[in-house]
């Protein structure tokens, strides 16, 4: 990696490489840690809470999020080839995969909203200020449907804006300006999807399964 | 192929069957879900989530081959990240909650 191109002020391209992912892995970190506020809001309300908790799960649109979950799943997984694609300098074959991974995390998005227009519909909307808390009003409900609005949207923002970055790193690695010499800025996109399938992954479970 | 390409990346094989894993590990939890395990439902849905959030970890993101300093910052987010929610469970499990005083009648 020594003879790829670096900036000035880095001894080698390998340094510059090193630098871009340990600033990338910090930032990831504190991405952790925003996410890490609101399961520990969830972890002491289910425990105030345990059965309203349950209740609200019951309700939660279990299939499709467990759909959303393996669309988020493959989608990692072409990422992650796509970096695999790069690396062996097959441009266009990494373009394919990397194009692959917006349009499932489109769709992703899209089966979100239309579950967050089910649940408009159904009278639950943040704050326990719909018309379904006047018949449910079960201590610890409303909470749970907060955190679920609060930790389900923040989720949603962070995958916008990873199809933005996956699609401005399509472009870019289409016209070459991110080659092989260049990885690690597709692999810093590439983490940060994998962050993004990495909180989801136990927000599944907590909001939709159990 | 690329002649810098580090010998120890995953290869593409290895990639596929990861994500065939990480479904299958899913559809796992997915089924387990219409069974009634009362009180292990939660902590048997988590488990299986600690293990994606694993392979992701260790394959996908490659967490291994990383610098000292990197896993170092992401070890100390992990351990906030569990004191965070370790200290708050604790505090709701160990208040105590004095008794209401009657209503009073005016």
């Amino acid at each position: 990696m020594s003879g790829q191109a670096h900036a000035s002020h880095f001894e080698s391209g390998a340094r510059q490489a090193d630098a871009t992912l340990l600033g990338m892995w910090l930032f990831l970190a504190s991405e952790l840690l925003l996410f890490g506020g609101l399961f520990a809001l969830y972890a002491a309300g289910r425990f105030e809470n345990p059965s309203a908790f349950r209740q609200g799960v019951a309700l939660a649109a279990k299939t499709v999020g467990s759909l959303n979950t393996g669309i988020l799943l493959v989608s990692s997984s072409t990422v992650a080839v796509s970096v695999e694609f790069l690396r062996r300098d097959q441009r266009h074959a990494s373009v394919i995969c990397l194009l692959t991974t917006v349009l499932l995390g489109a769709a992703f998005l899209a089966l979100k909203f239309s579950e967050y227009a089910e649940h408009f519909k159904a009278g639950i909307r943040p704050g326990g200020a719909g018309p379904f808390f006047a018949t449910h009003a079960t201590p610890g409900l409303a909470l749970f449907w907060t955190l679920y609005f609060f930790s389900t949207g923040l989720h949603a923002v962070h995958v916008s804006i990873g199809l933005l970055l996956l699609g401005s790193t399509a472009w870019r690695v289409s016209q070459g300006a991110i080659t092989s010499a260049r990885l690690y800025s597709l692999q810093n996109v590439a983490l940060y999807w994998h962050l993004i399938d990495l909180i989801w992954v136990f927000l599944w479970p907590l909001y939709y399964l159990a | 192929m690329n002649p810098e390409r580090p010998p120890n990346a995953p290869p593409l094989s290895t990639l596929v069957l990861t994500g065939v894993l990480l479904l299958a590990l899913a559809g796992a939890s997915y089924g387990l879900s219409f069974l009634t395990l009362g009180a292990y439902a939660l902590p048997v849905a988590l488990a299986i989530a600690v293990c994606k959030a694993l392979i992701l970890l260790f394959v996908f993101m490659e967490f291994g081959k990383l610098s000292t300093s990197a896993k170092l910052a992401a070890g100390a987010a992990l351990l906030m990240l569990l004191l965070l929610v370790g200290l708050m469970l604790a505090d709701v499990a160990t208040r105590v909650r004095p008794p209401l005083p009657p209503p009073t009648v005016s």
